[in-house]
């Protein structure tokens, strides 16, 4: 007898585990914001609340296993001539590495700044594609410091800043 | 009457009783083979499909070796455990595994907020509070995934995992373990299983082998050996099918170090199950 078969009969399962990008942020004291928010998946981002209008500094703390990014919110820009916005300038510094975090890739005294005019055109403050997790340890250990300041010529600015996981 | 004289008598008798024309013997034979049917979903993610028809065409004591024919080209493909989504569409390709955060000002939390084993957008959490005691790691994570067998005869399902690709993925074959059982009957969008029986006479959790890691089972083992079909009386397909159900967990004292230096990573291996008649 001749089987029209020509194999066995298999059954397939592609078992699949994931760990996704995760960012944790916390802000200092003063501001009183920690937060993490499950976004679009399987982003993690997390959102410095809104800043006193009368601050012009912010020090906040980013651990994560994948590359991110530091948006500010430029809502409160609008009400800004253009002349405002050129003539306002921010400021981004890495000010700490815990001892667990990618040193070679966020080294202490790194500082971007720009005005806030070119923040109207691309908000992103600061990108990296690399984790700054390096070996294992806890978040506060793995965590790399960051201090953003700005000033306006025309008064108090609200600066509110998203960081989001970048994997790319 | 002389000696030659009965001998012809006697030759002649012999001949007269043979028939006088030509027979042909039939001998009706009606034999039913053992037939195995399996359904779940199919290479496109259709489901509920039949796509493997096995015969118990060999004598072979495995599966690679049963020598059992399957009538439908093709293979099975699981569908996630209680309904009729195909794997490869469900669970843990649309969320990842949840974090564990422990030691913050609201105690241990958990990513996976509302408890449906994966971290995706339906997860949210407040504000927390962290201290330099705060710590967080991969948490522990569970995936089903079943398919459903008709039989009229007892067959035996072997396991094997494909080769890793990567260092992580052997570590990880390494702590996924793998268990199986079955479910005598249900209704996963389809009812299954109300004149059927276990493929065990000892019940639906009889005939399974221990827990494996994944790991064991690269060069293939046995992981349910029946003794009875799963037909009990005459019904539909679906009536008579049982259903088989893998579970894959990642145990939490597997994932100490898994922690955010561990970066991200996307594990996927191929598990093939092979039902055949011994």
């Amino acid at each position: 007898m001749v089987m029209a078969a020509t194999s066995s009969a298999d059954i397939v399962h592609s078992v699949r585990f994931q760990s996704g990008p995760q960012v944790m942020v916390w802000g200092d004291a003063e501001r009183g914001a920690s937060d993490i928010i499950p976004g679009q998946v399987p982003v993690m981002v997390g959102r410095l609340v809104s800043a006193q209008k009368a601050q012009t500094s912010a020090t906040f703390r980013v651990a994560s296993n994948t590359g991110f990014k530091i948006v500010a919110d430029t809502s409160d820009f609008a009400r800004m001539s253009a002349a405002e916005l050129s003539g306002s300038i921010y400021t981004i510094q890495i000010a700490d590495v815990g001892p667990n975090a990618d040193a070679a890739t966020f080294q202490r005294g790194i500082t971007h700044s720009g005005t806030l005019a070119e923040l109207l055109a691309d908000p992103s403050i600061f990108r990296s594609f690399s984790r700054t997790a390096a070996s294992a340890g806890k978040p506060g250990s793995q965590a790399v410091t960051f201090v953003a300041a700005w000033s306006s010529p025309s008064g108090p600015v609200n600066m509110t800043f998203d960081v989001v996981a970048s994997a790319s | 009457m002389t000696l030659r004289r009965a001998s012809l008598f006697a030759m002649m008798t012999a001949l007269s009783a043979l028939p006088a024309s030509g027979e042909i013997v039939d001998n009706p034979h009606f034999n039913i083979m053992g037939a195995v049917i399996v359904w779940a979903a199919d290479e496109n993610s259709t489901a509920p499909v039949i796509s493997d028809f096995v015969i118990d065409s060999g004598t072979g004591t495995t599966g690679q070796t049963s020598g059992d024919a399957d009538l439908i080209s093709g293979d099975v493909h699981t569908v996630v455990t209680g309904t009729l989504l195909a794997t490869k569409d469900a669970l843990n390709s649309i969320g990842t595994m949840p974090f564990l955060i422990t030691n913050t000002d609201q105690g241990t939390l958990n990513t996976d907020s509302n408890g449906d084993g994966i971290l995706d957008a339906s997860d949210s959490l407040s504000a927390f509070g962290l201290n330099a005691n705060s710590d967080t790691r991969v948490d522990a994570t569970t995936t089903r995934s079943s398919f459903y067998v008709a039989s009229n005869t007892a067959f035996a399902i072997d396991v094997q995992a494909q080769p890793p690709q990567s260092g992580l993925d052997l570590t990880l074959l390494n702590i996924i373990r793998l268990n199986m059982t079955s479910t005598v009957s249900g209704d996963d969008g389809l009812a299954f299983g109300s004149r059927a029986q276990a493929g065990h006479s000892g019940g639906p959790d009889a005939g399974f082998a221990a827990e494996y890691r994944l790991i064991q089972t690269l060069p293939g083992r046995r992981i349910f050996t029946g003794d009875q079909r799963t037909a009990a009386v005459d019904g539909t397909l679906a009536e008579q099918s049982i259903r088989f159900d893998a579970e894959y967990t990642i145990r939490a004292q597997n994932l100490a170090g898994y922690d955010l230096s561990l970066g991200t990573f996307d594990f996927e291996v191929d598990v093939v199950y092979t039902v055949f008649v011994p």
